[in-house]
């Protein structure tokens, strides 16, 4: 058993029982005296001119207060987390469909929306761009005139000599694999309020805002004031996933200015239909990969060429596109690398922060061509990655070494597979090949994650603990619940380390005028970076309170441990006292009991010519395996059973990583089988979940979780990541079993009926996708 | 700001005269799943909303005195599939009902609406065509009766004028000696609009020999057709694993599909030709055993 008392524990999510009885507090649950509602009109063009905007007609409606524009801005007219390129409203030009052009705020919802329609547009169309291939091929319309090209960033990583590799080669591959559009398909669509401040210029703004910080940014930037003048409080977050980051600062934005204009709260709540059109999306990739191995099944060189389709705004590109040249060729040893990643501009929508940020691309990539690689050397799939698995010391194409950290791929890969049998069960079915009726398939994909930021950019986090005088914990933090169950992990933690009682801690709603700029709840980070900020911050409180024990106790302040409510001398538990009765006698004493708790990441490093560098402080492995049925008449893949196996360093909390595994596999699934936002030229197709089809509670398949720990020496208690890792995995999975099962090899995604039936998809050929055809 | 009137008429005269009152300016609303998704995309805008939920004489099922199965055009799918009735004697209807959406629009969407919507994808269709049902209507002119096949016309085009309403379908019986089924297909197991759905009933003589073959199909074309092709084919010969392969390679004949976001035209036609084989098949197999 467990040697702690509070962490490494199944505890209950601490928002469990609020959440299913209908009590948490939305962004769209909250009213304000006088509120506004807000209305958006987006662009009727993937790519137009505007040649004049006239909302006269909206703003004489009876029951209109304001119809904002452009010519409201007074700050940055647009935003984005490393180039400022994306218009609040667009003035002059439409880049794509989910452009905002104007904003009707109106005593009601439907006042405003009706009045969307008073508002006269004029446009001139603009030619087009929506294939990655066409917009770099020279002669390609330009989107951007300082980006040429339409290159929003180009990453390249080189390590040996690839020429001499594949020289050296016995056997090299070629294929090209693509992904597709992806939603993140968050329950709760864009949500937020900006009330006014009291002070004139001041705005408080609730919502659905996965980080906090960025959006005071944006807002302060967007309104042309300094940071402390907006404050940012965070509502309860019905699902984000990455996706209510660079979108969610647009809506704040707007909704400040609105309420700024008219001295009145002003609420934006959106629809799936507007959700799908304006939120920015998971990249589709185009990757062409050469692989050179030995007869005998080592793997001497790997050239990649990525081009990954970032819309008209660079929004996250270059961070996404950067994770993808440093996994690109999955945890394997490969002498000779060349890898070069480009992020283009299009006229589809922008894309953007998904879970799992440029990984899920590659590993579906690279784990299909492992198992290619394998059937051209006539080796058996696992077999041949075991022979090439990262160990212990094992260097990465950006030639980091690998021995910080338990290096545990092969633990994870040999745990997933001998638990559903892959071996034995992966031989039986290729030998049974019918042409009709349906047949079963395994397949396996196996990662390995850098843990947070890594050379990204800063990476440093803060929490706040404040013991209470009849010892009743708040707790703040910088990284906001997303609904992963931070609050659960910082509680936790806090209570392990305060040796208070887990139920005396309340966690405080991340709220930017209490707590220091933690950075955003990305990448995985939270545990690591904010749980290690929260230690910190309980263990310089448990300090004051241990002395104060200390002399309750008549013993050694070094003497002094702490569990589960009770502060004893460790030699002789039975002398003891009540943590409340410490904290009572602390406050008697005049002592501070709160603590700001800051932790910064380990350095790292990056060489954007060569990409070498330590790219990230410590990593993850996971491997995850999928039995699949297919039916051969109707190219449908039912996913029967699938085992995940992850290293996490530590579980905090075992139950919620099991969650976080169910939910990644579940998403895995979708994006394998199901999902895919289809843009005709430029043009949304699926506009609600009857087009956009996310897997249903009917088609989940038994997940068995398997949590394997090797705790890091980063984060706290040892505790690494699992957030993403989960999501990565499934799809090449799935398409290695598909490929198991019927001999047909799928290199792209989703494999939905017409895909596994005839290999390509006709419905997709209506729209202009050169890829598709490839 | 523009009010939408809501009226709970109590009867079907009541009904009726609250649609003649409103004319085309009305929108009946029986369990809403179809309207009030076009409600809130603008694609109608109606006045007032008749919500006809308690009128009695369309609701119920139950066997007529001529040996029909009536069904009341407010019977929900849920009721639908769970009828013992329905399953003895049209179980195809019963199984169509059950693979409707999700168990919150079985609740709440009903036959009538599936009708009267006339969607090509409504699932209780299929299997009203080959179960030769016909729909009653009642208007300001009195009670028609309709056959299946006639009632539509195109997509959400149908023999009901503005003014009427569907009081229910009446389905003949199927004998003992009836063999049926309905499959669909769809993306995923559940809340999947069909891409293309099959209903077949026909009377089994001997294994593997049948007789008076139904065989509807299902958004293969602008409404749910009979295949009349594979229909007479399957009457003329033995049917095996075999045949049927050959037979149900006939069934695009009577399908013209149209490409969407869930299906291109050429799948269609190949899945029109697989379903019904993969459903003869399994048919097969369940008798033998
Ligand atoms: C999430 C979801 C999933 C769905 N899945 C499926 C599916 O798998 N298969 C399927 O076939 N359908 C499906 N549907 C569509 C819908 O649920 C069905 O068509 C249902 O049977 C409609 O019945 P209703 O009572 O809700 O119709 P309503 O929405 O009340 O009415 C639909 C139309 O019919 C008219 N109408 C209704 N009753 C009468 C009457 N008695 N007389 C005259 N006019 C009338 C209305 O004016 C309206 O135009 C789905 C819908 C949703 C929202």
């Amino acid at each position: 058993m467990s040697s702690f008392t509070v962490v490494n524990h199944p505890i209950s999510r601490i928002d469990a029982t609020t959440k299913v009885t209908g009590r948490a507090e939305f962004a769209d649950d909250l009213a304000f005296d006088r509120m506004l509602y807000g209305q958006v009109l987006r662009a009727k063009y993937p790519h137009a001119k505007i040649l004049e905007l006239d909302t006269r007609k909206a703003e004489e409606a009876p029951g209109v207060a304001a119809v904002i524009t452009y010519a409201d801005i007074s700050g940055a007219q647009a935003i984005g987390p490393v180039r400022p390129d994306m218009p609040i409203f667009v003035s002059t030009r439409t880049m794509y469909l989910g452009d905002a052009i104007a904003m009707v705020v109106a005593e009601t919802p439907e006042i405003a929306n009706r009045a969307l329609d008073l508002i006269r547009v004029e446009y001139e169309e603009l030619p087009t761009i929506f294939d990655v291939e066409e917009a770099v091929s020279e002669g390609a319309l330009q989107l951007h005139k300082d980006y040429p090209g339409n290159i929003v960033n180009h990453y390249p990583l080189r390590k040996g000599n690839v020429e001499e590799g594949f020289k050296a080669s016995d056997v090299i591959l070629e294929r090209t694999y693509t992904t597709q559009l992806i939603e993140h398909a968050y329950i709760e669509p864009e949500a937020a309020v900006a009330v006014p401040g009291s002070v004139d210029g001041n705005v408080t703004i609730y919502g659905s805002i996965q980080n906090p910080f960025t959006a005071r940014r944006h807002v302060a930037q967007v309104l042309g004031v300094s940071l402390n003048r907006v404050r940012i409080i965070q509502c309860a977050m019905g699902g984000s996933f990455g996706g209510k980051d660079d979108v969610v600062s647009a809506v704040c934005a707007r909704a400040a200015v609105a309420a700024l204009k008219t001295g009145r709260p002003v609420k934006v709540v959106y629809t799936r239909e507007e959700s799908l059109i304006e939120s920015y999306k998971r990249h589709p990739y185009v990757m062409k990969y050469k692989v050179g191995a030995t007869r005998d099944g080592r793997l001497l060189a790997m050239e990649i060429y990525i081009l990954a389709d970032a819309g008209p705004y660079s929004s996250m590109t270059p961070f996404v596109t950067w994770r993808s040249v440093v996994q690109a060729t999955g945890p394997y040893e490969v002498p000779n690398v060349k890898t070069d990643v480009y992020g283009v501009y299009t006229n589809n929508t922008y894309t953007g922060a998904m879970r799992g940020f440029g990984s899920p691309q590659i590993i579906f990539a690279q784990e299909s061509l492992m198992d290619e690689l394998a059937k051209e050397l006539g080796m058996d799939p696992l077999e041949f990655r075991l022979k090439n698995a990262f160990k212990q010391g094992s260097v990465t194409a950006s030639g980091q070494v690998l021995d910080e950290h338990t290096v545990s791929l092969m633990n994870v890969i040999k745990k997933a597979t001998e638990a559903i049998g892959y071996s034995e069960k992966q031989r039986a079915y290729a030998k049974n090949k019918t042409a009709r009726g349906k047949v079963r398939g395994v397949g396996f994909a196996a990662s390995y994650r850098g843990v947070s930021l890594g050379a990204e950019g800063v990476d440093a986090a803060g929490a706040l603990v404040s013991v209470q005088p009849d010892g009743s914990v708040y707790l703040h933090s910088g990284l906001a619940e997303n609904g992963q169950g931070l609050k659960t992990i910082f509680s936790q933690i806090a209570a392990e380390e305060l040796g208070c009682r887990f139920e005396d801690i309340v966690f405080m709603d991340t709220d930017t005028s209490v707590i220091p700029d933690s950075g955003a709840t990305v990448a995985s980070r939270s545990t690591t970076m904010g749980g290690s900020a929260v230690r910190d911050a309980a263990k310089k409180v448990r300090e004051v309170l241990f002395g104060v024990a200390a002399e309750l106790l008549n013993a050694p302040h070094e003497e002094i441990t702490a569990a589960g409510g009770k502060m004893y001398v460790n030699e002789d538990p039975a002398r003891c006292v009540d943590f409340r009765d410490v904290a009572r006698a602390a406050y008697g004493k005049g002592q501070l009991m709160a603590a700001l708790g800051w932790y910064q990441a380990p350095k790292v490093s990056w060489d954007e010519k060569t990409g070498q560098g330590k790219a990230y402080f410590t990593y993850v492995y996971g491997c995850q395996v999928a039995e699949v049925e297919v039916d051969c008449d109707t190219g449908q893949v039912k996913v029967l059973k699938v085992v995940a196996a992850h290293d996490v360093g530590r579980a905090i909390n075992p139950a919620t990583v099991e969650g976080q595994i169910y939910g990644g596999v579940t998403m895995g699934m979708g994006y394998g089988i199901l999902e895919e936002v289809e843009l005709q030229d430029g043009v949304t197709k699926t506009r609600n979940f009857d087009e956009y089809l996310i897997p249903t509670s009917m088609d989940v398949p038994e997940i068995v979780p398997i949590i394997v720990e090797n705790p890091d020496s980063y984060g706290p208690y040892g505790a690494k990541t699992i957030g993403e890792p989960t999501c990565e995995l499934l799809a090449p999975a799935i398409a290695n079993a598909v490929y198991n099962a019927c001999g047909k090899r799928i290199r792209r995604l989703p494999l939905d009926l017409e895909r596994v039936l005839l290999g390509y998809s006709l419905r997709a050929a209506r729209g202009k996708r050169g890829s598709e055809q490839a | 700001m523009t009010r939408l009137h809501v009226a709970i008429p109590e009867s079907i005269d009541e009904a009726l005269g609250l649609l003649g009152k409103w004319g085309r300016e009305a929108a009946v609303i029986a369990g809403g799943t179809d309207l009030v998704v076009e409600l809130k995309d603008r694609l109608k805008s109606p006045k007032a909303l008749i919500d006809i939920g308690r009128v009695p004489e369309i609701s119920g099922i139950r066997e007529t005195e001529g040996g029909d199965v009536w069904i009341g055009a407010l019977s929900t799918h849920a009721e639908v599939a769970s009828s013992t009735v329905v399953k003895e004697t049209a179980p195809v209807l019963a199984d169509a009902c059950a693979q409707v959406g999700s168990p919150q629009i079985r609740n709440r969407g009903t036959i009538g609406g599936n009708i009267s919507t006339a969607s090509p994808a409504g699932d209780t269709i299929p299997a009203l065509y080959v179960l030769e049902a016909s729909v009653e209507i009642i208007g300001p002119k009195g009670k028609r009766v309709v056959p299946i096949e006639s009632f539509f016309q195109g997509p959400k085009k149908s023999a009901l004028a503005f003014d009427e309403i569907v009081l229910g379908v009446k389905v003949p019986k199927l004998g003992k000696e009836y063999v049926s089924f309905f499959r669909k297909l769809g993306q995923r197991k559940s809340l999947a609009i069909s891409i293309v759905s099959v209903a077949f009933a026909g009377r089994c003589q001997e294994p593997g020999l049948f007789t008076d073959v139904r065989i509807a199909f299902g958004a293969v074309a602008p409404t749910v057709v009979r295949a009349r092709t594979v229909e007479k084919a399957i009457c003329n010969m033995k049917l095996d694993p075999k045949s049927a392969q050959y037979i149900s390679k006939l069934a695009f004949r009577d399908c013209v599909p149209i490409t969407d976001v869930r299906g291109s035209q050429g799948y269609r036609e190949v899945m029109a030709c697989n379903l019904l084989y993969e459903g003869l098949l399994e048919m097969g197999r369940v008798r033998k055993a």
